[in-house]
């Protein structure tokens, strides 16, 4: 029996409402990607060993037909117990390619890999890039100080800050948003906070 | 953002899935076979053994009671092309006890009761104290029940069985 308790061990619940709970984290993401660069809050709880907004938008957004990337790095237990977990209440395929990702999940935004190892998508159907959640120690925007965007969405141009990126983030972003209509999309997560940096949203020097 | 349009096909993700086939330790088998007595068994059978429980755990979800539809396919003639036969409703549910065990059910119709109480036996089963009982009272007993009802039924429609046969005759002769 003891390999059986194994198995079965490390299982949490998902959203206490599958489908209320999994509509409003939808429509909380939407609102962070039309609105790039605003901090938006996850509402739903959802207990996991990950920030609380990324569990959320994976139930929300992974299913069967979304190949999720795990960033590497955590302890081996953890690294399970996440993959048990997402597949549980999502059903979806881990890989172990980040190019094959539909979807990643980057706990350790300082390790970050190139923007450019990920799919970028195809030029007949730029939706099949990935999306990229990355979580931070902290976001906060509309300050006076941090990166300067615009684009759509955007009333000319917002401030956001976020701690704990690679130094040559923002240079890799700039070379993301020339790829239009293709490129990568990204949700940037600190605890419930989340930001929507779509791939149209462009860094002001 | 479609997440559905995404040209990963649902013949990719049935690849991935056999990747990672179901696991064949005798634990797992045995309990496939207890989660099978549980899921064919009549709701009251199990209603009746949970009054009778001395100390009934409590539970909290995993993932509630919920009702799908699988869709059942069978080949003609036991052997031919496959086919779709007709989709069935599937009721499935996972839980916890409060000693940590994880108990799942999924069976056929839309009983969420019948999915709990499954998924509650199913968890004290996997409880070693309470194993040995429950695996030659509870589990011996509901399967000997279902084999009766399924020599029954077998019974009675052996009894509507017709042999056809031709008669010679006779052009040949």
């Amino acid at each position: 029996m003891t390999a059986l308790l194994k198995a079965s061990d490390g299982l949490l619940a998902g959203f206490a409402d599958p489908v209320f709970d999994s509509q409003s984290v939808f429509r909380t993401v939407l609102d962070a990607l039309a609105h790039p660069g605003s901090v938006v809050q996850i509402a739903p709880q959802a207990p996991a060993p990950l920030a609380q907004a990324s569990t959320a938008i994976c139930l929300a957004l992974l299913d069967f037909e979304t190949p999720l990337w795990l960033q590497p790095g955590l302890p081996e237990a953890q690294q399970q117990l996440i993959a048990r977990h997402l597949r549980f209440h999502c059903d979806c395929p881990i890989v172990a390619e980040p190019t094959q990702a539909r979807f990643a999940l980057i706990h350790d935004a300082a390790e970050l890999p190139a923007l450019s190892s990920f799919h970028q998508g195809e030029i007949d159907y730029p939706d099949r890039s990935a999306t990229l959640i990355v979580q931070v120690s902290a976001l906060d925007a509309g300050a006076g100080a941090g990166i300067k965007l615009r684009g759509p969405g955007i009333r000319s141009v917002t401030t956001l800050a976020v701690d704990g990126l690679p130094a040559e983030f923002w240079r890799q972003w700039a070379d993301n948003t020339k790829l239009f209509p293709c490129g990568i999309d990204l949700i940037f997560v600190a605890g419930k906070r989340i930001v929507g940096l779509p791939r149209t949203t462009l860094v002001e020097n | 953002m479609s997440h559905t349009a995404r040209g990963y096909t649902p013949e990719t993700a049935e690849q991935e899935c056999r990747q990672d086939p179901p696991s064949d330790a005798p634990d797992t088998a045995a309990r496939r076979r207890w989660m099978a007595v549980l899921a064919r068994s009549e709701i009251r059978e199990l209603e009746a053994a949970w009054r009778q429980l001395a100390t009934p755990p409590s539970h909290t979800w995993l993932r509630r009671p919920e009702t799908g539809l699988v869709m059942l396919r069978a080949r003609a003639g036991g052997s031919g092309a496959k086919f779709n036969l007709g989709e069935a409703s599937v009721t499935r549910c996972a839980l916890r006890t409060d000693s940590g065990l994880t108990g799942v059910a999924y069976l056929l119709g839309r009983s969420h009761r019948h999915a709990e109480l499954a998924a509650l036996f199913d968890a004290l089963l996997q409880d070693e104290t309470r194993h040995t009982e429950l695996q030659s009272g509870l589990i011996a007993r509901l399967a000997a029940a279902q084999a009766a009802r399924r020599n029954a039924a077998s019974r009675k429609a052996a009894a509507t069985k017709v042999d056809f046969y031709t008669i010679v005759r006779g052009e040949s002769l």
